[in-house]
């Protein structure tokens, strides 16, 4: 998969978004370096803020940290210990007493010891406190996602799990200029948010990303193309397959298909998705995360009983299998283009 | 680097492996369980005066006579739930002596004495229990659950030691903005074996936290004894193995407490390092009032705490020993629980906080989902609000 992204770049990955101001002037970045200036925009800015996680203060196993330590500092950008329960119960104390927290899990397959202190502290502080504390300005920033050899377990997509925890905020960019504009609204967004970043998308191609302080709203999703008879829903490195689809499948049924990428997952952008959906009549939804109990089930449930009359077809999914991520049979695994396809001409002829 | 790796190791030719116990840490005393000075003490006794000492006590019976009286209401149905202090009351008001408003605790659930201490009044703690729309938590949480952002005391919370790893990274948060506070985290011996306290203290140890862990080993985690919670010589030793500061004091006797707690604090912001502080105690109570002790455990040893080694009595003894008992402490005893009587029944007759409030703190504002839930929940209530006692909602 990572030779196709290489053969072919997606335009809508490296697409702008309408809410970042055109004619600024910027410098071509990977996703990564965006992610990297996006840190940096913030740790200049606030003379407090604190990036830290495994790897983080030579720059991390992704570089997406690199320079950080050296221009503000060992107090601010630091190694912690091997341990995610570690990172996430110091990150909630910190943040709880006001600082900007950046706290970052290698790989979003190994956030599960830090579960505990994400769904039951994280997400519940301002809660359960009456509103007297907060982790407001706590953001775990992790890679996700498949990368073409991962396996089980450097290729998994938790966004689910978290969703289904009242009191946290899941925010996936799909490119660069996305990246940047939507990981300064999380850090600087009052609820905890976590930050899931394509790691297939770091380092593939680069495109102008504006140099200045920019934000990308959270909880509003975006019509990356627009279209009639088909709604197709997705976030992060499915825009690709679903960009690639949805060429295919115009050309060959004459029909237009209208993409959103979800952009934040939680809280959806149910607003968006309804009018569109109401408009079309269908609906694709799309994601690596296994089928059950996936994201797309919300959705689909949600779609269903807000926009039932309006619905020409049931909504069809394309998602990984109700399988751990295998690593061999990754290619069959991956809801890529051609599932989509499938998918996407199956609810349009039904 | 490769200078400090190689300094790191130093060879030995002779085989041996190091007892686990070879570190026997001591309990530092003050005064013994007959509340008198032990030999070697005067040189710590003038760190304490009458005034400090009394309102200690004062603190103690408060804690001691709140626990009694909502110990009983919950019997009679009147909260859902409450836990004790009995046995703790001494360390929670000396190790919360020692600190002052700028010092920021994360409790556990058993410190009452430090709610006291630090001005969270009866009548404040009797809102939360009786989860009433003048709870500062909203009703939202469990009684005892309490917390007050004006004393810098975070909420109780029920998973267990979640508040440790916190405690070390505010504890790191004081250190990056220069304040001379620290973080106060207080957690179990049966909290201590969880995950979350080993990851606290390593990651403190690492960024040098301004963090004091306090373990109150006070012998159970519900039913189960130290001997199925640790193979190791208790908590004390493992704060070395961190590379932590550590001390082990006497629970029981507030003056070694109050002045061990002083010492950490000075050598905490001295490093800044964080230091570990394992008070022996004895919880002399059920774990809670679903709890019933009496099922593992023997009057015998119940018994010992409550006469031989119980805070309150060495602290009145002592007292008395110096000629500064002015006091009757009947007296007070009954005042206390008159005051703590008056507050219950001011707490019982509030209002529950609105029903609105469920949806709030979810986020700093109502999402679109929550504002159409909470639509639905409104539309229902319309129709069965009677149903559920919605006129005792203000």
């Amino acid at each position: 998969m990572l030779t196709r992204l290489n053969q072919r770049f997606s335009s809508l990955l490296f697409s702008a978004s309408p809410e970042v101001p055109t004619g600024l002037p910027a410098t071509k970045r990977t996703m990564l370096a965006a992610i990297n200036n996006a840190l940096d925009t913030v740790l200049t800015k606030d003379q407090t803020a604190c990036v830290f996680g495994e790897d983080v203060a030579f720059g991390g196993v992704f570089r997406c940290t690199d320079g950080l330590r050296a221009k503000h500092g060992e107090s601010r950008v630091f190694n912690t210990p091997l341990c995610e329960q570690g990172i996430a119960g110091f990150a909630v104390g910190l943040a709880s007493y006001g600082v900007t927290t950046i706290a970052e899990i290698q790989f979003a397959d190994y956030i599960f010891p830090a579960f505990d202190q994400i769904v039951n502290e994280a997400a519940k502080l301002r809660y359960r406190t009456g509103g007297q504390f907060n982790c407001g300005s706590l953001t775990i920033r992790a890679p996700y996602g498949a990368v073409g050899h991962g396996g089980l377990y450097h290729s998994q997509s938790p966004e689910a799990y978290f969703a289904h925890t009242p009191g946290l905020k899941i925010v996936i960019p799909r490119g660069p200029v996305q990246a940047k504009g939507l990981l300064l609204s999380s850090i600087r967004d009052p609820n905890p948010v976590l930050f899931f970043e394509p790691k297939a998308m770091y380092r593939a191609s680069s495109c102008d990303v504006p140099d200045d302080d920019y934000t990308i709203p959270l909880g509003k999703a975006e019509i990356v193309k627009h279209g009639r008879e088909v709604t197709i829903i997705g976030f992060g490195l499915q825009l690709l397959s679903l960009d690639k689809a949805v060429t295919r499948v115009e050309k060959e049924l004459g029909i237009t298909c209208e993409i959103i990428d979800l952009r934040t997952i939680m809280p959806l952008d149910m607003e968006t998705i309804e009018k569109s959906v109401k408009k079309t009549g269908r609906c694709v939804i799309a994601h690596e995360a296994p089928r059950f109990g996936g994201i797309g089930a919300e959705i689909a449930a949600k779609i269903q009983e807000e926009c039932f009359l309006h619905l020409e077809a049931p909504i069809g999914r394309v998602c990984g299998w109700d399988t751990p991520f295998p690593l061999v049979f990754e290619k069959f695994y991956y809801p890529d283009e051609n599932r989509a396809y499938e998918e996407i001409k199956r609810i349009v002829l039904y | 680097m490769l200078k400090a790796l190689l300094r790191s190791m130093s060879y030995s030719s002779s085989l041996s492996f190091t007892h686990p116990h070879a570190l026997s840490i001591p309990t530092f005393q003050v005064i013994n369980e007959d509340g008198l000075p032990n030999s070697s003490s005067s040189q710590y006794l003038s760190s304490v005066n009458k005034d400090l000492l009394i309102r200690m006590y004062k603190t103690m019976i408060e804690v001691q006579e709140f626990d009694t009286l909502y110990y009983d209401l919950q019997r009679q149905g009147l909260i859902s739930f409450y836990m004790q202090n009995s046995g703790e009351e001494g360390l929670q008001v000396a190790t919360a002596a020692a600190l002052d408003l700028n010092d920021w605790i994360f409790p556990q659930y058993r410190e009452l004495g430090v709610f006291f201490w630090r001005g969270f009044d009866i009548q404040q703690a009797s809102h939360q229990l009786f989860s009433n729309a003048k709870d500062l938590g909203q009703g939202k949480q469990m009684p005892v659950h309490y917390g007050s952002k004006d004393l810098n005391i975070m909420t109780v919370r029920s998973p267990l030691a979640t508040q440790i790893p916190q405690a070390a990274g505010l504890g790191y948060g004081l250190r990056l903005k220069n304040q001379s506070s620290i973080a106060v985290c207080y957690f179990g011996d049966g909290a201590a074996s969880e995950g979350d306290t080993h990851a606290a203290m390593n990651i403190a140890s690492t960024t040098k936290s301004q963090t004091l862990f306090v373990c109150r080993n006070n012998k159970y985690a519900i039913s189960t004894n130290m001997k199925d919670q640790y193979g190791s010589d208790g908590i004390a030793v493992r704060g070395v193995a961190y590379g932590i500061h550590s001390i082990r004091v006497d629970g029981n006797d507030v003056i070694a407490t109050y002045i061990a707690t002083q010492e950490a604090k000075k050598l905490i912001l001295a490093g800044p390092q964080p230091v570990l502080m394992e008070c022996m105690t004895y919880r002399r109570g059920h774990h809670s009032t679903s709890d019933d002790a009496s099922r593992y455990r023997n009057k015998e040893e119940l018994e010992h705490y409550q006469k031989n080694n119980n805070p309150i009595i060495r602290l009145e003894k002592f007292l008395k020993h110096m000629g500064w008992l002015d006091f009757d402490p009947v007296e007070i005893q009954k005042e206390t629980r008159d005051r703590i009587i008056k507050a219950k029944d001011v707490a019982k007759n509030e209002k529950l906080p609105k029903w609105e409030v469920m949806f709030d703190g979810v986020y700093n504002e109502l999402t679109p989902e929550l504002k159409k839930q909470k639509g639905e929940l409104k539309k229902f209530l319309e129709i069965y609000g009677d149903k559920y006692e919605i006129n005792k909602h203000s």
